[in-house]
């Protein structure tokens, strides 16, 4: 999150609107990282190369909706990211791909639980600064998870990578995806069941405890 | 919309520590976009709102439309509209004003010249030889066009050059069809091509050119000896004394061959004129090229043909001094007054009653008064039993027939003035 000394990203927002080129820059220095990775994964390995069309166009419609944006309501990053997940939804419509906008696809059930132990032989979160050993742990489990994400229907993967690699909260989860709260939640909740079961059948136990 | 409780939101039960650190050590992670990209973006972004990308917009608007007016017009129906619509333009522009083509035209649909304009000064032999053997046939069939010519009979309100152009169809009818002389017109009249070459109208080369107008036989070109006049015009033109026939013979002459005569004063003043100019040209060309369609109308009207005794007595009015006289039993004397009062006389006698004559009609020679000019044979004039024949020429013979008692009381009175 940006410094509260900084201008806001509506008032950014709304500098550009007026003419302001240099308001944009750093609205787009400030938000393009994330937006970049979550469009990659969300387009996943398959669709990867796409990631640099959705990106610009992404951020061109925000160019060109400059005049129509109004800060009432959702953030600017939550529709920024509103903007980029609807752009991935139309790419993989046109490439060919079944898009489930239902989250609930096959799981007609209560998602998976892992109970307590079920992270046990997994290291704890490693700090900052991680010894080399955790170090290379966590980046094969990061290959790991991306491998997971694959695995999820889009309405999950979106919402669990907003959640979890962009920091949203849950209402902000809802708003960019454009559903309710709780709808946001049983996908994102669905989404972490198959990814710890994933992640858990996957990656060998180590020593250490769960938090 | 279910609200996040304070609980939920807060205590955030979703989150999962594991699987975000998973995620944070992604080997996607530190990836960001291409540079290449961002300075794609941030360009997009300057020129949204540059002022310039603005006025380039507004300028690229305006070529917008031009170019989807062009675009418009370049369409095969627009395009095809639009040049109709110039073409007729074009063909009303070049018509305007101009008169609609009744000329008949030939077999070969081809339109035939209104009327073949007689040559000015340009001699053709040929041409006068074959027209000296057709002058009996059409005098022998009098042109029946040249009543219609008549302007009473015209409609009343048409157009003056409608007029001229019946005139000049009806004439060309009437006209030897003379196989060298069509395909050889005789050139125009400098006069009248000079007021063609002049006429600032657009339409002056739709126009067809009117039948020129025939030298109109002034004092100067009624004392032009008969040599030269029969090398120097054509036959069918009309001569001093043989009006009628020039209009039987050369039906395009016919409207101002049947104009009435100028006066005596002017002709005398035109022949002054020339005669200080020394110029022998047909001044009447020039007079005429510039009359008038009303002018021109009212000389197709069928005024009285001139009597030739009239004609060759303004001529002796205007320079008594160029000319003589010779009686049949003497030599050549001056002219005097007694032989003009006596040529008066001999008008008034004879006045409507001439015709055309051949040479093979001439009585045998009783009485004869020839006249010179500038000591050249111009006139002979013959009085025998009831009957006055006046010659110029060959062929341009004119005859009155008269009383007895008339033909005598001239006989004597030309006697006593050439006594």
């Amino acid at each position: 999150m940006p410094p509260s000394t900084e201008p806001s990203d509506d008032m950014l927002m709304s500098a550009y609107a007026n003419g302001s080129a240099a308001a944009f820059e750093r609205l787009y220095e400030r938000h393009q990282a994330g937006l970049y990775r979550f469009v990659r994964r969300l387009l996943g390995s398959a669709l990867s190369a796409q990631t640099d069309e959705v990106f610009q166009d992404t951020w061109l419609r925000v160019v060109h909706s400059r005049e129509r944006w109004s800060p009432q309501g959702a953030s600017f990053r939550t529709w920024l990211f509103t903007l980029a997940h609807h752009r991935v939804i139309d790419l993989l419509r046109r490439s060919g791909r079944e898009v489930a906008l239902d989250a609930f696809d096959g799981a007609d059930t209560e998602p998976w639980e892992p109970d307590a132990t079920a992270w046990q032989h997994w290291p704890a979160p490693p700090s900052a600064a991680p010894q080399s050993d955790e170090l290379a742990f966590w980046r094969r489990a990061g290959e790991r998870l991306l491998q997971c994400l694959d695995q999820l229907p889009l309405p999950q993967r979106s919402a669990f990578l907003l959640h979890h690699d962009d920091g949203l909260a849950l209402d902000e989860v809802a708003k960019t995806l454009e559903v309710g709260f709780e709808t946001a939640k049983t996908r994102l909740r669905y989404a972490m069941s198959k990814l710890r079961a994933c992640m858990g059948a996957y990656l060998a136990p180590a020593e250490g405890e769960l938090r | 919309m279910n609200r996040p409780t304070g609980a939920d939101h807060g205590a955030d039960q979703e989150h999962d520590a594991y699987l975000r650190e998973a995620l944070r050590h992604a080997p996607d992670a530190a990836l960001d976009a291409p540079p290449a990209l961002k300075d794609n973006i941030l360009r997009q972004a300057r020129l949204a709102t540059a002022p310039v990308a603005t006025e380039r917009k507004r300028h690229g608007g305006v070529l917008h439309r031009l170019a989807a007016a062009w675009a418009w017009l370049a369409r095969p129906p627009v395009a095809a509209g639009f040049a109709s619509l110039m073409v007729a333009t074009l063909v009303g522009l070049m018509w305007w004003g101009g008169p609609i083509d009744e000329a008949p035209t030939d077999a070969g649909g081809r339109a035939v010249p209104a009327a073949a304009p007689p040559p000015a000064e340009a001699p053709i032999s040929e041409a006068k030889k074959k027209a000296d053997a057709l002058a009996p046939a059409v005098s022998a069939e009098p042109v029946q066009a040249t009543p219609s010519l008549s302007k009473a009979e015209s409609p009343p309100g048409r157009p003056k050059e409608r007029q001229e152009r019946e005139v000049a169809a009806a004439t060309n009818a009437a006209a030897p069809r003379s196989d060298e002389t069509r395909r050889q017109p005789a050139p125009p009249a400098p006069a009248q091509a000079a007021a063609v070459a002049d006429d600032p109208s657009p339409t002056g080369l739709r126009r067809v050119p009117l039948p020129p107008p025939p030298p109109t036989r002034t004092a100067d070109q009624l004392a032009a000896p008969p040599e030269r006049a029969s090398t120097e015009r054509p036959a069918p033109g009309p001569s001093v004394q043989d009006t009628s026939a020039a209009k039987a013979a050369a039906p395009a002459a016919t409207p101002m061959a049947a104009a009435a005569p100028p006066p005596a004063q002017e002709m005398t003043q035109e022949r002054a004129r020339r005669s200080d100019a020394g110029k022998p040209a047909s001044p009447a060309l020039a007079s005429t090229a510039g009359a008038s369609p009303q002018a021109l109308g009212e000389a197709a009207s069928p005024a009285p043909a001139p009597s030739p005794v009239a004609t060759l007595q303004a001529a002796v009015a205007a320079s008594p001094e160029r000319w003589a006289w010779q009686h049949s039993r003497g030599t050549a004397q001056p002219m005097n007054e007694t032989v003009q009062t006596w040529l008066a006389g001999l008008e008034a006698a004879t006045r409507g009653r001439w015709q055309m004559a051949s040479d093979a009609e001439k009585p045998p020679s009783s009485t004869s008064l020839r006249l010179w000019l500038d000591g050249r044979p111009h006139t002979q004039i013959r009085l025998d039993n009831g009957e006055v024949s006046i010659d110029v020429g060959p062929g341009r013979g004119q005859r009155a027939v008269l009383a007895p008692a008339d033909a005598a009381a001239l006989r004597d009175a030309l006697e006593q003035a050439t006594r």
